[in-house]
């Protein structure tokens, strides 16, 4: 079962600027991918389109089961709430504690506030900063601002994680340590797309990758199932 | 309420009041016009509440002098009467023997004078008091005395005593000064309505991230917009309530400076209903419009 559908979709802006140019494909769930491509490949927009902070010009977008095209924009809330997203900037809001940061979404929940601290304090634990819970962003290293914005996703509980360069600002130990991360989060059965242009850590962890360049998905790659297999490689008519 | 909507509304309601210290100056700013303008309002309808009472006071103990001829009788007099009390602007008509006008005309003069004066040297002519009712910007005097002097047997009209024309001149300036006033206010509330949205505008600038965040994690649009209802709300209530207890006070000290220092028998009146009504419904109304022009630019 699929939890992103993407057929044909493209993305036109009124400047004329094709992002995105017929892409095609889909995430099953309890799947880990990367989103690879140059700067400027159109890998942002894509996750803007799936978390409908854009509107694809073109094709049919669908997010468990939802068509994203004619979805109401009451109903996009309600759609997010079950979407994980990570940036490579954190977005962390500077005038709160790290416990602060991670309740906002739980506070939209309307839970109570024993289960808001129950939840927040395991996610801090299962990350290893749990001793920042009362810290503030600034306080902290990349590193650990970046396992911030992931319990932040994580809280949440989603079964979906959309993470647009989540180690574009860290150092090659920490981009590890955070693709490990979202490799137990994926051992739990959370579908991960992460974004990333690094292709260092694409042969560090050999995982289904879609490459996409100036829009268009070149192609899909799937790492071989078994030692010494070769790679299952779809190009061009990856869409 | 479930305990959900209980913990929401305690959510909005903190944010509400955060809002509140995201700009300081301007949230100050924007309670203290809404307070000068919620003073002024209530002073308005303080001073117009006293001068209408003024003028009903005027009016009921201004009339008009008929005199009579001296040959006009008693039968002719009741008649004169009757064709008098049925226009709807007359109160009431009186008989005035001529002892009665001559005692009259003798307090207006100093006593040691009336003393020196002999008994007949003061005038006095029998007649009639007339009453009218309304001496506003309604009401007309100069047809009421042209009525009277066509009456077979009037000798004399006598107008009141202040003039109806001072007394018109003194409705249509009243009636300025509370047109003034309330334009006044209305301009003011326009502007702290201004106020209230700058204010918002300025709160969510300050918390763009925040609400970017918020969205991503999936707040509605009502959950962001409800913690800026609640700060426009509180701004709006709290100066307005301000601006109303400083007129109550403003009413207060000026009616002690009057009695006690002046000896005027009669202050402003103190209307508390309206300051209520200026500050909570009022306040409630402001708030909202100005947290719907705000919102509905920026969250949609």
């Amino acid at each position: 079962m699929s939890v992103v559908s993407v057929k044909g979709v493209k993305k036109t802006y009124p400047n004329g600027n094709e992002a995105v140019r017929d892409v095609s494909f889909e995430v099953d769930q309890g799947e880990f991918l990367f989103l690879s491509g140059p700067s400027g490949s159109g890998k942002t927009t894509l996750i803007r389109i799936l978390l409908k902070m854009e509107e694809a010009t073109g094709g049919e977008v669908l997010v468990f089961d939802r068509n994203l095209n004619a979805l109401r924009a009451s109903a996009i809330p309600y759609l997010r709430r079950n979407i994980g997203v990570i940036f490579q900037d954190f977005r962390l809001l500077q005038d709160r504690t790290v416990f602060e940061n991670l309740s906002l979404g739980l506070n939209i929940l309307g839970l109570s506030k024993a289960e808001v601290g129950r939840r927040v304090e395991g996610v801090l634990y299962d990350l290893g900063i749990d001793r920042y819970a009362g810290a503030y962003p600034a306080m902290l290293s990349g590193g650990e601002q970046q396992r911030v914005a992931i319990g932040r996703a994580l809280v949440m509980e989603p079964a979906l994680i959309l993470a647009d360069e989540p180690t574009g600002n860290l150092d090659w130990e920490l981009s590890q340590e955070i693709v490990r991360l979202f490799e137990e989060l994926n051992a739990r059965g959370t579908a991960v797309l992460m974004a990333t242009h690094d292709r260092f850590l694409l042969d560090a962890f050999p995982k289904r990758t879609l490459l996409i360049n100036r829009g268009i998905l070149v192609e899909d790659r799937r790492p071989a199932r078994r030692r010494g297999m070769a790679e299952d490689t779809t190009k061009g008519e990856a869409r | 309420m479930t305990e959900a909507d209980h913990i929401k509304v305690m959510r909005v309601v903190t944010e509400g009041f955060r809002g509140l210290v995201v700009a300081p100056g301007q949230s100050l700013a924007c309670v203290l016009s809404l307070a000068v303008a919620g003073c002024l309002i209530v002073l308005s309808a303080s001073a117009g509440s006293l001068t209408m009472s003024m003028l009903d006071r005027a009016s009921s103990s201004a009339r008009m002098l008929v005199y009579l001829r001296d040959e006009v009788d008693s039968g002719r007099v009741n008649q004169v009467v009757a064709e008098i009390s049925r226009r709807p602007d007359v109160e009431s008509v009186e008989y005035m023997s001529r002892e009665e006008d001559r005692q009259e005309n003798a307090d207006l003069l100093p006593a040691d004078i009336v003393n020196k004066l002999p008994g007949d040297a003061i005038p006095g002519q029998h007649g009639l008091r007339v009453k009218f009712r309304d001496l506003g910007v309604d009401g007309d005097l100069a047809g009421l005395a042209a009525f009277l002097r066509t009456l077979e047997g009037v000798d004399i009209v006598a107008e009141p005593p202040v003039g109806s024309a001072a007394i018109r001149a003194l409705a249509s300036a009243v009636g300025f000064v509370r047109v003034t006033i309330n334009l006044l206010a209305v301009v003011l509330l326009a502007g702290t309505l201004f106020f209230v949205v700058a204010t918002l505008t300025r709160t969510m600038d300050s918390r763009r991230e925040e609400m970017q965040i918020l969205r991503l994690v999936g707040a509605t649009n009502a959950f962001l917009k409800a913690p800026l209802y609640i700060q426009a709300l509180l701004q709006s209530v709290a100066g307005l309530s301000l601006g109303g207890m400083t007129a109550l006070l403003i009413i207060k000290s000026t009616n002690a400076y009057l009695v006690t220092e002046l000896g005027v028998g009669t202050g402003l009146p103190t209307h508390v209903g309206l300051v209520f009504l200026v500050a909570i419904p009022g306040g409630v109304m402001v708030g909202l419009a100005g947290a719907v022009i705000a919102t509905s630019r920026r969250l949609h």
